[in-house]
């Protein structure tokens, strides 16, 4: 079998975590969730630096794990090559010599390993800095050498913990430009972990979202946005969810409780529901809107941040909830919003999602 | 502000300094000045003096061999296992550092000398350790291998374990790992630790006399040689004595001012 299949248990302190992982050959899985959520623990069981408490790990029709049979095969044996936050490049050994590191490891001459490791830079537009110790790199540079050296010896999986998340803003956007086009790669499998939604985007087949060790979700980014599972997914989004119990009403629609707020959907739905609005369809009023097919909540201003042509404005709601509103520049100056102003915020029943 | 104050406590810290530093250094250059090179080059033509330096080098040689082939897995495996009773262990390898030489020597003998523990063992085997210069070699190695032992696995602990993940991840072993990342790495402190190590045992005394004997050109080691002819050859005392001085302070300036890679990183 072709690709990653894994399903694995491991006790990290208070937390559990409990990963069910398929990738198939040739495609990019992100691990996405906030800091504490697992990320990186799972990133060290899929490397073989965690034993999982149960479970299997199978990588292209090799097992690495499988703990009712006891096997666990140790990192070095496994055929993984690894990208850490802030690059990790040996401090004491040139540019080159990093890259060469992994061949020579694995018992490659000396004079193959540098000719190896000398493309791999070419391929990575880096051969002019194979001199250079990593002291003398920049934060970017260095991420090229380290990838050029997780890739040079051909690994399987090639895993990455938040490769981008130590660089500056502009470096950024270009190695995550050029490492979308590397990961292009029919045969190797690719994970990713990171908090960052951008990532995401833009290397992801698939994203497992992961909350206090378990997967809340899972699916392809715009799945995700469309319908968040967790505040976590919600908030990357840039969407407004709630939790909340749906009751079925005549006219094939729903009332939704959530918190102290009654909305109203246009779909059926009964029992226990997420709700999602999205921020531009919430419009901003200062006297309460008449209509009968909306949803009018009153709240507080809490913060105003401009953006282009818009601002988005958090608003404290009835019932202890957030919601997120993006209006024009415009309408935010005709409604002279400030922190502490009230208003009345509203939207269609059918700009209503609602799932289970 | 209360300047009058403030000089005086000034003088006050560079008067002691410079008493301790007169203290420390005066009967040494006293030592200097009381030769001359042309002594020094007729103390050098004694056999007493060749014989001394030549088994000093020999046998300090092997004590740095001994200790690095035992002192390196131990200050691993204290720096990185869960090694039950920590403190027993740590303070047990800190004795040596801290006995008196010659009670080194004492130990020493009741354990392989020809009466001691596992003298019959040793002497049935057809082995004599005392007044050998393996011997010389044991005695140095039990006073002085604690400080590399204490330098190298403070390397090893200030280390992140992080560089090894990493090393392995790139599919290195934990042995290839432990030559070509951790070893260079802490470079700084395993140095530092041979050259406390090895300028102690150039040094030893106590233990080698006790354990050792002291026998011209087999266990006569540069310290013994100074002892002996401080009351019958006191030029050759005196050339010794230089040397030993001068190789010292070659090694602590050496030790203080060689660039090293972890160095160059940090």
């Amino acid at each position: 079998m072709r690709g990653l299949d894994g399903d694995l248990t491991f006790d990290a302190g208070a937390l559990t975590l409990r990963l069910p992982i398929h990738v198939p050959a040739g495609s990019t899985h992100v691990l996405l969730g906030e800091s504490g959520a697992g990320k990186t623990t799972a990133l060290r069981l899929l490397a073989g630096f965690a034993r999982p408490r149960a479970g299997r790990l199978e990588v292209n029709g090799r097992v690495y794990d499988d703990v009712a049979a006891g096997i666990h095969q140790e990192p070095e044996a496994r055929r993984v090559g690894m990208v850490f936050q802030n690059g990790r490049l040996f401090p004491h050994l040139s540019a080159l010599a990093n890259v060469v590191f992994p061949l020579r490891a694995q018992g490659v001459a000396r004079g193959e390993a540098a000719e190896r490791a000398s493309a791999w830079m070419r391929r990575l537009g880096i051969e002019q800095l194979a001199d250079r110790m990593p002291a003398r790199l920049s934060g970017g540079e260095a991420q090229r050498v380290a990838l050029a050296r997780a890739l040079v010896a051909e690994p399987d999986l090639l895993l990455l913990d938040e490769p981008m998340a130590a660089l500056d803003v502009r470096t950024r956007e270009a190695v995550r430009a050029e490492l979308a086009g590397l990961l292009d790669d029919r045969r190797r499998i690719t994970v990713l972990v990171t908090h960052d939604y951008l990532d995401a985007v833009v290397f992801a087949d698939q994203v497992q979202v992961l909350e206090e060790g378990r997967v809340v979700q899972e699916g392809t980014v715009p799945e995700l946005v469309e319908r968040p599972r967790s505040a976590y997914v919600a908030q990357l989004a840039g969407m407004n969810v709630f939790r909340g119990r749906a009751e079925m009403v005549e006219g094939g629609a729903c009332e939704v409780q959530v918190g102290g707020m009654r909305l109203r959907a246009a779909r059926e739905a009964q029992g226990p529901v997420f709700v999602a609005v999205a921020p531009t369809h919430v419009t901003l009023h200062r006297h309460r809107p008449e209509g009968s097919a909306r949803n009018v909540i009153d709240g507080v201003v809490r913060q105003t941040v401009p953006l282009a042509g818009r601002v988005r404005v958090t608003l404290a709601a009835e019932g202890g909830t957030t919601l997120v509103a993006e209006v024009t520049r415009q309408s935010s100056m005709e409604l002279d919003l400030s922190p502490g102003t009230a208003v009345f915020a509203s939207f269609k029943a059918t700009e209503i999602e609602v799932y289970r | 502000m209360k300047p009058l104050a403030a000089v005086l406590a000034r003088g006050l810290v560079g008067a002691a300094f410079g008493i301790a530093l007169a203290f420390l250094l005066v009967p040494l250059l006293a030592l200097v000045l009381h030769t001359t090179p042309g002594d020094l080059l007729d103390g050098l033509r004694s056999p007493v003096v060749t014989e001394a330096i030549r088994l000093s080098l020999v046998t300090t040689v092997g004590t740095l061999v001994l200790t690095v082939l035992f002192g390196l897995p131990a200050a691993w495996a204290l720096a990185r296992w869960r090694v039950p009773g920590r403190p027993v262990i740590e303070a047990a390898l800190a004795l040596p550092m801290v006995l008196p030489p010659v009670v080194a020597g004492v130990a020493l003998l009741v354990t392989v000398g020809a009466n001691g523990t596992f003298g019959g063992v040793l002497r049935g085997a057809g082995i004599r350790l005392t007044f050998t210069l393996v011997a010389v070699v044991l005695a140095q190695t039990f006073v002085s291998a604690p400080f590399f032992i204490t330098s190298a696995r403070a390397g090893f602990e200030a280390l992140d374990s992080g560089w090894e993940e990493t090393a392995r991840s790139l599919g290195a072993s934990r042995t290839y790992a432990f030559w070509r990342v951790v070893v260079p790495l802490t470079a700084p402190a395993l140095v530092a630790g041979l050259g406390l190590t090895w300028a102690r045992a150039l040094g030893e005394f106590g233990a080698t006399i006790t354990f050792a004997g002291n026998l011209m050109g087999v266990t006569q080691t540069m310290p013994l040689a100074v002892f002996v002819s401080a009351e019958s050859d006191l030029r050759a005392a005196i050339t010794l004595a230089v040397i030993l001085l001068a190789l010292a302070f070659a090694v602590l300036v050496a030790l203080r001012s060689v660039p090293l890679p972890g160095r160059a990183a940090a």
